[in-house]
């Protein structure tokens, strides 16, 4: 595996930081997860529990976040835990954390601290806004940070209020800035020896992400509204979710020019309204929207989301089910061929399910282990990793250490 | 190695060869930004993406196109045509100095050109492809096309955003297209860190719907372990299937405000007057089942809702920010440009493009590299831009060859 001699310590918790280290945990690098003593991961505690019994072993979100990581207890408040975290990151290429500003700073093992000890450690630090600026001590959560990035207020419908996304976008958005960073000071240091602290910060990697509506608004100073599944500067028509048949089922459409539009109106039979000039052009299709949207969903009403779907692509048209999770894990042809989902014995929950690697290596395709127990390998990190004796880790432990 | 005159960039060693679309732009100026050489190859007479809007002026151009600009600055830009067979013999002499080649064509096109990854592999054994595609390179859906709402709806990601009385929406701003270029960025370098330890180069396969079908939250974790299909639920963030009102967006004086945790600000709720029970009733905050009750929740709805309305967006970010309550404004995209901490932080650069004598603020750095940062060096390419540069002083063709090449249609 790619990160077969990589070692990451990892201080992060929730989604955003956890998920940026999910990508090297499947490509077999040794995550050293540090969890609070007692209270663990918040992502523990939260959701997705099986037979709805809840326990800190037992959520669905964590495990499938945290699934390769070796999970230890640790207390950095205490001076001694601290020791504990410098002997660690001794032997860590890595280290991720995903707290507020102060945090690592007031317990002694900020950046500057670790690479005394380890001068070519690579830090991330993942906090909200980054550890410089007017918001530098924000809290927040995936919909705070989507908030502020633009993103909620423009996604929704023209004539109802935002409604943005149903989960935390951000988090992921925030983990690709949190490892991609990594990932290129990894080749630095592979080339110079050289390591560094990147802060990224959760918010600015979301609002790069803003689109071209950005430069419109400082080349051309047009402002962006919301336009529900339309897109903006009238590009696509029609371009949108159409019912189907059946309960909330929708298939959504793409055309984008007059060969796309030949084989749409071959696919639904070529009906006389397709021949009106109000939808001879791109152009005039985009003015004629409303009526046009209305014309497809008609025809899509009568059918289903699939049969939809493939005559459509079957006449070189993007067209694409609406899918839940139940339709990916059980329905989807093209996600069971790849092999997306992948199943696993867990201790204390049995045969359970993880989401796999997304992209496919030739060489080094990673591998799914597990997600460790809370605590689970105290004795290993300590014992094995660190060569601490038996007595030393019972010590620590009832002293509130580890 | 720091090049001369300039600040050490973390992937200056690397040159890229950029054969993408929509789904790939923003991979190959992920790389671009960390310091690589990316060249992006178009086909002579330019990009289609270049027909893409906005366009500068509103006026469509193939040199004007501001979503071309925006995802393709930093990159150097040649013409070739990968259909001729001089174009092909080219295009191998440029994978002998290459490191990586990211492309997006349809499964199977660039073997079918004898331009495949094993014959290129057989040419330079460290080299890294990376080949993005809506569904993957295999299987039943591989020859399926898509756009941005198709992969967004096929991966899941639309599922769960829009109101439940009301259709499924897109998210703002491409997020298909981001989902999957921000995957390929990291499976690329995850192969190069292999690269680094192993000398050897591989072949990526990498779909738009599963990077964004593991991009999707808690939806696909419900239904594995509990067997719950999650479905839209309006602005509030599905992590509670009954639905406390967090995330939510509720309309304040000026705009609006996204809430975040279980009851509020209620020092200053209770100084407005719309405090309520929600003080004096310990169930708020001691009894899950009480929260969840419909009516409670309706109830919490309409208290947070009255008190945002006596207050501005700004107001409500700062007072709630002061008391560590992650509340915030929804910013309009234009608030972007005018946001303090955006402008502190110096995100927007001036960028400029000397064919108009203008320059423009872009979008800068999304992090912070201490030793090796990001940087923006220049706009997009104009169409064959780098011709002269590559051809004639790197790969030693005379400027009568190159006359040659592009009469003929190669370049």
């Amino acid at each position: 595996m790619a990160f077969e001699n990589l070692t990451v310590l990892d201080f992060t918790w929730v989604l955003a930081g956890p998920g940026a280290v999910r990508y090297l945990a499947d490509h077999g690098a040794q995550v050293i997860k540090v969890e609070r003593r007692q209270i663990g991961d918040i992502a523990r505690h939260v959701l997705a529990f099986p037979d709805d019994e809840r326990g800190m072993n037992r959520s669905g979100y964590f495990n499938n976040i945290n699934r390769g990581k070796l999970s230890i207890t640790l207390n950095i408040t205490d001076p001694r835990g601290v020791e504990v975290v410098k002997k660690l990151a001794r032997i860590s290429d890595v280290v991720f954390e995903n707290f507020t500003r102060e945090v690592m700073k007031r317990h002694g093992i900020d950046y500057e601290a670790l690479k005394e000890v380890k001068p070519d450690i690579i830090m991330v630090s993942m906090s909200p806004a980054g550890h410089s600026g007017p918001y530098e001590d924000y809290v927040s959560f995936g919909p705070t940070l989507q908030a502020l990035s633009g993103i909620t207020y423009l996604t929704g419908f023209p004539d109802r209020d935002p409604v943005g996304f149903g989960y935390s976008y951000s988090d992921f958005t925030g983990g690709w800035g949190g490892v991609i960073p990594v990932l290129a000071a990894l080749h630095h240091r592979n080339k110079t020896g050289e390591g560094q602290w990147i802060d990224a910060g959760q918010l600015l990697p979301l609002i790069a992400l803003m689109g071209p509506g950005l430069l419109d608004y400082s080349v051309n100073k047009r402002g962006a509204t919301r336009l529900g599944n339309r897109l903006p500067w009238g590009y696509g028509a029609p371009h949108g979710a159409y019912p189907c048949q059946g309960d909330d089922r929708w298939c959504v459409i793409s055309v984008f020019n007059d060969k796309e539009w030949k084989g749409f109106c071959e696919a639904i039979g070529n009906p006389a309204w397709t021949i009106d000039k109000k939808f001879s052009t791109a152009m005039s299709r985009v003015e004629n929207m409303d009526e046009l949207d209305r014309l497809v969903a008609e025809w899509t009403e009568e059918r289903t989301d699939q049969e939809v779907m493939e005559v459509m692509q079957k006449h070189g048209v993007a067209a694409g089910v609406l899918q839940n999770s139940q339709d990916l894990i059980e329905r989807d042809p093209q996600m069971q061929h790849r092999g997306f989902f992948v199943y696993l014995e867990h201790p204390e929950m049995g045969t359970v399910g993880y989401e796999g690697v997304s992209f496919k290596l030739s060489e080094t395709p990673g591998k799914l282990r597990r997600a460790p127990l809370f605590g689970e390998h105290n004795d290993y990190v300590y014992g094995e990793i660190l060569g601490m004796s038996k007595e030393e880790i019972e010590h620590y432990t009832t002293e509130g250490v580890f | 190695m720091s090049e001369r005159g300039e600040e050490k960039t973390a992937l200056s060693d690397l040159r890229v060869l950029d054969l993408v679309d929509e789904k790939g732009a923003y991979c190959t100026k992920i790389l671009a930004d960390l310091g690589a050489d990316v060249i992006k190859i178009e086909p002579p007479g330019g990009d289609m993406t270049r027909d893409i809007p906005p366009f500068y002026h509103d006026i469509p151009h193939r040199e004007r196109s501001l979503y071309f600009w925006q995802y393709n600055s930093n990159k150097r830009g040649i013409t070739l045509a990968l259909e001729t067979a001089e174009g092909q013999e080219i295009f191998k002499r440029l994978v002998k100095t290459a490191d990586i080649i990211v492309e997006t064509f349809r499964p199977g096109y660039l073997d079918g050109l004898g331009l495949g990854y094993k014959e290129l592999s057989e040419i330079n054994t460290a080299l890294i492809m990376t080949s993005i595609t809506a569904f993957g390179q295999t299987g039943p859906y591989k020859d399926y096309k898509a756009s941005d709402i198709v992969g967004v709806a096929m991966g899941g990601m639309m599922n769960t955003c829009g109101y439940p009385d009301g259709p499924p929406v897109m998210p703002y701003g491409r997020q298909g297209y981001h989902t999957v270029a921000n995957h390929a960025a990291i499976a690329t370098l995850i192969a190069l860190f292999y690269r680094d330890m192993e000398g050897r180069g591989q072949h990526i396969d990498v779909s738009m719907q599963t990077a964004i079908a593991q991009s999707i939250e808690f939806a696909n974790e419900f239904y594995l372990y509990c067997q719950w299909v999650l479905k839209r639920q309006g602005s509030r963030h599905g992590s509670d299937g009954i639905g406390e009102p967090i995330g939510n967006v509720l309309p304040c004086q000026d705009g609006y405000i996204c809430n975040f945790g279980h009851v509020g600000p209620l020092d200053w709720m209770e100084a407005d007057g719309e405090i309520g029970t929600l003080k004096e009733d310990p169930r708020w905050f001691q009894d899950p089942v009480f929260r969840r009750d419909p009516e409670n929740i309706r109830y919490l709805d309409e208290r947070q809702r009255a008190w945002a309305m006596l207050h501005t967006r700004q107001e409500i970010t700062e007072g709630c920010q002061n008391m560590h309550i992650s509340w915030a404004k929804c910013s309009t995209l234009e608030d972007l440009f005018e946001d303090e901490h955006l402008l502190d932080r110096g995100f927007w650069i001036d960028v400029e493009h000397p064919e108009l004598g203008a320059t423009f603020k872009y979008p800068g750095a999304p992090y912070m590299l201490q030793k090796t940062p990001w940087r923006m060096k220049r706009r997009a390419p104009l169409i064959g831009e780098n011709n002269a540069e590559i051809y004639q002083n790197e790969l030693g063709f005379t400027r009568e060859e190159l006359s040659i090449l592009k009469a003929a249609g190669v370049i």
